[in-house]
């Protein structure tokens, strides 16, 4: 049995007053506890990257395995944010845990995998766990397929009373790992690539929130774009892709957030550092 | 009907349609796979209806994760193989006719098909 959170919570001396003010909000003041803030990567730098890694790798690597891996290591240098809210209180997470959304071909709806550690994997490892998984759910083989299969069977009374029970107690207590249906609740980042050829420009993006509190950030690029910027007193045509954020107010504040965007956009500005550290040889892929 | 029909029943059917995938190695007309993989990718969209068996399909950015989901799996009910995640190998992936020589590759190779 897995625990996801670990044991002593934040002291609350070490909670900001501000998310304090939050996280006690009485459920009747209907306060809107989020943040989204927006920015904009240097996708001519990402792709040119990727390009390059596709060239010479084992493994196909897309913008949505980047930005796994550019959270994980924001997440790493800001442990403070890997947190998530149970009752009134904050539990850190034992582990640097991603999230990422996909469409499963098979059920036609979008599901969750989790990529666990993604701090310690190399873009090749994140980019094998993904596709092993993509490929699983497409066949309906994992698991997790003939849970959701059978989930899917209850009948729409005993579905909601099944989910207000699990919420309360997620929402209520530090809970271990019960089944492969929740272990993706098992980080505090969700990612979302949305990207695909075809999408219209992305001028503002809010994730919504899920019924359970494990998701404390959202992070989700949109589609590549052209744009004109000065750069040394001239004019150039870039590509950019949108990165949005959104974040719990009760856990973090607009200064966090902003430290926390600046990290993951550089790194995805400067991808070549997200080779770094954890850069294992290729035999270790997929382990 | 399409001539790829006989080989969409290997999955659903099991062991007793290896022999239609005897017969798909020996019939495998590269040509028409070309044709037909060329018409599956331009059907994704406007950006892809340029697509040539030569393009490069992850320099242009035109295979996202979800087409390569669609695609693998197209191929696979197609010609009765399976693809496993050590083959999403940019090798393997970059163009069609790439894409082609793989799939010729794994109808060779009898213990591949199937799972």
């Amino acid at each position: 049995m897995k625990w996801p959170l670990r044991s002593r919570a934040v002291p609350d001396r070490e909670i900001p007053l501000y998310n304090r003010f939050y996280l006690h909000a009485p459920t009747a003041s209907h306060v809107d506890g989020t943040i989204v803030w927006g920015t904009e990567i240097d996708a001519d730098a990402l792709q040119a990257f990727l390009r390059d890694k596709n060239r010479q790798g084992r493994v196909i690597i897309t913008p949505a395995h980047a930005l796994i891996r550019a959270t994980a290591m924001a997440l790493a240098q800001f442990p403070e944010l890997n947190v998530r809210v149970v009752g009134r209180r904050i539990y850190p997470f034992r582990d640097i845990n991603v999230r990422i959304a996909f469409f499963h071909r098979r059920n036609k709806e979008i599901d969750l995998l989790i990529v666990e550690r993604a701090d310690r994997k190399s873009l090749e490892q994140i980019a094998q766990d993904v596709w092993q998984r993509l490929l699983q759910a497409a066949r309906g083989e994992g698991g997790r397929d003939r849970d959701l299969a059978r989930l899917r069977k209850l009948p729409g009374f005993w579905f909601r009373q099944l989910m207000r029970l699990h919420g309360f107690l997620d929402r209520h207590m530090r809970l271990p790992i019960l089944s492969r249906l929740d272990a993706t609740r098992a980080g505090c980042a969700l990612v979302n690539d949305l990207s695909f050829p075809g999408a219209p420009p992305m001028r503002g993006y809010k994730a919504s929130r899920f019924p359970d509190e494990s998701d404390t950030f959202n992070l989700t690029i949109g589609p590549t774009e052209q744009k004109v910027v000065a750069r040394a007193d001239q004019f150039a045509a870039v590509q950019i892709m949108p990165l949005f954020v959104r974040a719990d107010h009760r856990l973090v504040d607009a200064y966090q957030v902003g430290r926390f965007l600046a990290l993951v956009r550089d790194l995805l500005n400067h991808p070549d550092r997200l080779n770094l550290a954890s850069e294992p040889p290729t035999a270790a892929a997929g382990s | 009907m399409s001539e790829f029909e006989p080989f969409q029943s290997t999955q659903r059917y099991g062991n007793a349609a290896l022999h239609w995938l005897d017969v798909a190695t020996m019939m495998f007309d590269r040509d028409k796979a070309l044709d037909e993989l060329v018409r599956f990718v331009q059907s994704r969209g406007q950006d892809h209806a340029h697509v040539t068996p030569q393009t490069d399909l992850l320099e242009t950015g035109l295979l996202d994760s979800l087409m390569l989901v669609d695609l693998i799996f197209h191929l696979e009910e197609l010609y009765g193989i399976r693809f496993e995640s050590d083959h999403i190998d940019p090798v393997n992936f970059h163009n069609i006719a790439v894409i082609v020589d793989l799939v010729d590759n794994r109808l060779s190779a009898p213990v591949s098909r199937l799972g």
